[in-house]
């Protein structure tokens, strides 16, 4: 209680509800409408490369096992994880895989990566679906390997495989399960969308997650601009033993970790994960993905994807197939040609401009935005920094970016690992507020670019290290080796000269052995020779 | 109490060695630019400074007064503090290697430093009785390692500013130093 | 009304926070001082820390310890061309010294390397492999032998003794960099520096 009230009254004080910043709604355009159903595209182009990580060096974190020609049916596994990093893919529809083959980065820094093309049939066979008889009564362990099979990860945004992350949880242990609602990204409505239209799901998709991940107790959790959803949760919830806790409208409030700080009052220690601290965070739509694949074994094979920016004529959230094409869905919306200067892919503050419009909608797309330069300025030159305080007072990670900033200009990588360069969560809270238009936040991935060059460098030398050292270790031995049998060979002959017989009698074999390789030699010789 | 409390704070603060007296400025000037480096120096220092102006100040008021051998305390002083930083770079050297390869000029350079030498002179011409001139010693060695941490962070901050080429490195120092001084000048009402 | 300074509970409270104040300070100074002297022991460690370990002995040095061991010493930080920059920085940092250029007795900085061997030349010598300072080189005599290429250091000792020269150094690609600070600081449109 005391704790709680002295708890409550530091946060008022500081640290984090001011932290960030606050962006204006820009999701009534996209809400207007329910969440609508895509015609299926005649291709679809399933990533194999999943894993939204732009250094990976692999083309491919996923094996298909399909080959080319083959016609698959709607559900049907197409591709396996290599890795633990990566999920299952499954047919969105019925049709042929046209081909398997390299397709261009999408967005700026990814590489070129292997996908499926599908060519698809308007029949969608279907493969039979085998629900459990009673998802209420499967184990754990169960529940963790039908999430697995039906191959969904986090669909928020990060995509790490959901399977892993609750069997790490429920190893570890967890308290909490936190449901994250909360849309903070000005543009982005998919999650309310989905909220609103199917709190009944999202709810019972909850319920699932806490009893494969065994926490005590559940937290759905929405920020205070989504009235609708908040209405629908509510009934929805009533008897439930899950919570509902709104959180002030902030960017980047939907942070995992600045969630977990205003839920629990507890901060994610920073090199660690939320379940070091008992905390399990989940997204909303992923909870949505979850309930299909426990009740209907129903595998990941769409997803929730707003479409926005003021290029559109009917901004609106689509349901739609892993593997659309982007330029599909842009057609379904109409697009203002006049408007249209750039399409970016995910929210405006952390997204990244799409560079292929036949990039498809995958598993963390979460957001389309076709738009142009009046609406989202692209950036201006950078002036001095005039050390006003805004960006220290805007970042939620609590550093000091103009501080960072100087140390990544000059290159002094020791002081930025000291004021915390890999805390910062990239939300770029402090280049909006920067009256300098300094692109802040670039300047600190680039930094973490070079930091993880570093590292790595660093592993290698100390793998050298070690196999130089085992050089050493092992010329000594051998040396040693060499020497003891020499050793041994000398006090060897000094035993047997004990014998003389013998060694006379081993003497005259040597030679006799000798003496009869030399005449065969000659013998052999004197061949060659009259043969030449 | 209330006289060694603001003794002390007379010591660190108001007469500020470095900043306000000037007595080992080039101290400031040729240390690190790392601030966990200066923290090591600081300590170091204060190790020097205290006892080599305790130790000056008790031979002066016990030996040379009242023999009347006052002429000898330059040499004195001088011996004296060379000998501490001697065999304190001794056990520097087998205690902490690293802190010996970093700071061993420092070291050298402490041995006949200004600051040990006008503290023990200002004390020992000083009114006031014995303990409190130690107090005062104490104070004043703690206010130059504080003034070295410091100007250690400033300088931090300086090298990494965007600066007109023409000051920047010793200019924006000395021109720092002077601000910090008059800054320091404000304790004077303290007192 | 007696001046404050008289006050004996004003004299206690002062007296007793100097003297908490100072307990706390040597508490933690001894603390401190504890953890550095467990840190302090590794000198030697922590500069090799810092060097490549290529063992490649340009610095005159049998391998990177040696030449730790001698930085540790006294000897100049400047003699590791394939640490290059970054080694001198983080040596001046660590060590607090000036930031030299590299001694150009010692080599130029260059980029990384990795050996390779024309396998259809090799004739199987095994000379390479005993040179080998990190035993990257797989093979036995008379018969081929190849590098591989995970564990090479780029360290140039395999080349001299290879007796037919069968043996390229060629530069490893670097690592792809998406984000370049000096572009960051020019004007988008003029594409002209930001500042100075
Ligand atoms: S981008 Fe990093 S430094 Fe900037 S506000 Fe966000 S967390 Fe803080
Ligand atoms: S907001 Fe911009 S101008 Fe202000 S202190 Fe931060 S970096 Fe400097």
């Amino acid at each position: 209680m005391i704790r709680q009230a002295f708890s409550d009254l530091f946060e008022r004080l500081g640290s984090t509800s001011r932290r960030g910043i606050r962006p204006a709604t820009l999701r009534e355009s996209s809400l207007r409408s329910r969440i609508m159903p895509t015609p299926i595209p005649r291709e679809l182009i399933l990533s194999l490369q999943h894993y939204p990580d732009t250094s990976a060096k692999d083309v491919s974190s996923m094996k298909p096992c399909v080959e080319v020609g083959e016609w698959v049916a709607k559900y049907q596994l197409i591709a396996r994880e290599k890795g633990p990093n990566a999920t299952r893919l499954h047919a969105p529809t019925s049709g042929t895989v046209q081909a398997i083959e390299e397709i261009p980065p999408a967005v700026n820094g990814q590489r070129a990566r292997l996908a499926i093309r599908l060519l698809t049939d308007t029949d969608e066979r279907e493969l039979p679906l085998e629900p459990p008889s009673d998802y209420r009564s499967l184990a754990p362990e169960q529940m963790i390997q039908l999430i697995e099979d039906a191959g969904i990860c986090g669909m928020g945004g990060a995509g790490f495989p959901t399977a892993t992350k609750v069997r790490d949880a429920l190893e570890k242990g967890v308290k909490t399960l936190i449901i994250n609602g909360v849309e903070c990204e000005p543009y982005i409505s998919c999650d309310e969308a989905l909220i609103r239209e199917r709190a009944d799901l999202t709810v019972q998709g909850a319920e699932l997650l806490q009893a494969a991940c065994l926490a005590d107790d559940c937290v759905i959790v929405i920020d205070n601009a989504m009235p609708a959803a908040r209405q629908a949760l509510k009934e929805k919830l009533q008897g439930s033993a899950i919570k509902l806790q709104v959180v002030r409208r902030r960017y980047p409030a939907g942070d995992e970790r600045q969630l977990v700080k205003a839920v629990c009052r507890r901060e994610v220690p920073n090199d660690g994960h939320p379940t070091d601290i008992g905390v399990l965070v989940q997204n909303i739509g992923t909870a949505v993905a979850v309930y299909e694949a426990i009740v209907h074994a129903k595998p990941c094979i769409s997803r929730i994807v707003t479409l926005t920016g003021s290029a559109l004529l009917t901004p609106k959230n689509f349901d739609a197939p892993i593997g659309t094409p982007v330029q599909h869905l842009l057609n379904l919306c109409g697009v203002n040609e006049n408007q249209h200067e750039f399409t970016i892919r995910g929210g405006s503050m952390m997204g990244q401009y799409l560079m292929d419009q036949a990039a498809p909608i995958e598993k963390t797309t979460n957001c389309i935005i076709a738009s142009n330069n009046a609406e989202i300025p692209e950036r201006e030159a950078e002036q001095a920094c005039i050390r006003c305080g805004y960006c220290e007072q805007a970042c939620p990670a609590q550093l000091q970016p103009q501080r960072l900033l100087a140390s990544i200009r000059n290159e002094e990588w020791q002081d930025t690992v000291e004021l915390g360069l890999d805390d910062c969560i990239e939300c770029g809270a402090c280049a909006v507020v920067c009256p300098s238009r300094i692109p802040l936040v670039s300047y600190f991935r680039a930094g973490k670019e070079i930091h993880n060059e570093d590292h790595s460098a660093q592993r290698q030398s100390r793998h050298w290290q070690e196999r130089f050292q085992f050089h050493q270790y092992r010329i000594k031995k051998n040396q040693e080796k060499a020497r003891s049998a020499k050793v041994a060979a000398q006090s060897a002959g000094e035993e047997q000269g004990f014998s003389r017989d013998q060694a006379r009698m081993e003497i005259s074999a040597a030679v006799e052995r000798v003496r009869r390789r030399r005449e065969a030699l000659a013998r052999e010789t004197g061949h060659g020779e009259e043969k030449s | 109490m209330a006289t060694l409390f603001s003794t002390i704070i007379a010591a660190a603060l108001v007469n500020n060695l470095a900043l306000v007296q000037l007595l080992g400025v080039s101290t400031l000037f040729s240390f690190s630019r790392q601030f966990s480096a200066t923290v090591e120096l600081a300590l170091l220092s204060f190790l020097v400074l205290f006892p080599a102006a305790c130790i000056n100040l008790l031979l002066h008021a016990l030996i040379l007064q009242p023999l009347g051998l006052e002429f000898l305390q330059l040499f004195l002083f001088v011996s004296v503090s060379a000998g501490i930083t001697a065999l304190l770079g001794q056990q520097l050297v087998k205690l902490f290697p690293l802190l010996a390869r970093r700071h061993i000029r420092a070291v050298l350079l402490m041995c006949s430093n200004s600051a040990v030498i006008g503290l023990s002179f200002l004390q020992s011409t000083s009114l006031s009785s014995l303990p409190i001139k130690l107090v005062y010693s104490f104070g004043a060695a703690a206010g130059f390692a504080i003034s070295l941490l410091v100007f250690a962070a400033l300088r931090q901050r300086i090298d990494q500013g965007s600066s007109p080429a023409a000051l920047r490195g010793v200019p924006l120092y000395l021109i720092s130093a002077g601000i910090a001084s008059m800054a320091l000048l404000g304790f004077a009402g303290l007192v | 009304m007696t001046p404050l300074a008289e006050n004996l509970f004003f004299q206690l409270l002062v007296g007793g926070s100097l003297l908490g104040s100072l307990l706390c300070a040597i508490a933690w100074g001894v603390a401190g001082l504890r953890k550095r002297l467990q840190e302090q022991r590794f000198l030697v460690d922590r500069i090799n820390s810092i060097l490549p370990q290529t063992q490649c002995g340009r610095c005159g040095h049998p391998g990177c310890r040696p030449y730790a061991r001698a930085i540790a010493t006294g000897e100049a930080i400047n003699r590791c061309p394939p640490g290059g920059d970054r080694a001198i920085r983080r040596l001046s940092l660590l060590l607090n010294e000036a930031r030299v250029p590299l001694d150009p007795a010692h080599g130029e900085i260059e980029s990384a390397k990795v050996a390779v061997i024309r396998e259809a030349e090799c004739i199987g010598c095994t000379k390479c492999i005993v040179a080998c300072p990190v035993d990257a080189i797989i093979g036995a005599a008379k018969h081929m032998h190849t590098v591989i290429a995970s564990e090479c250091t780029g360290c140039d000792l395999c080349i001299e003794p290879c007796p037919v020269d069968c043996i390229d150094l060629v530069e490893r690609a670097p690592a792809f960099r998406y984000w370049s600070l000096a572009a960051l600081a020019t004007d988008p449109l003029s594409g002209e520096p930001c500042h100075d």
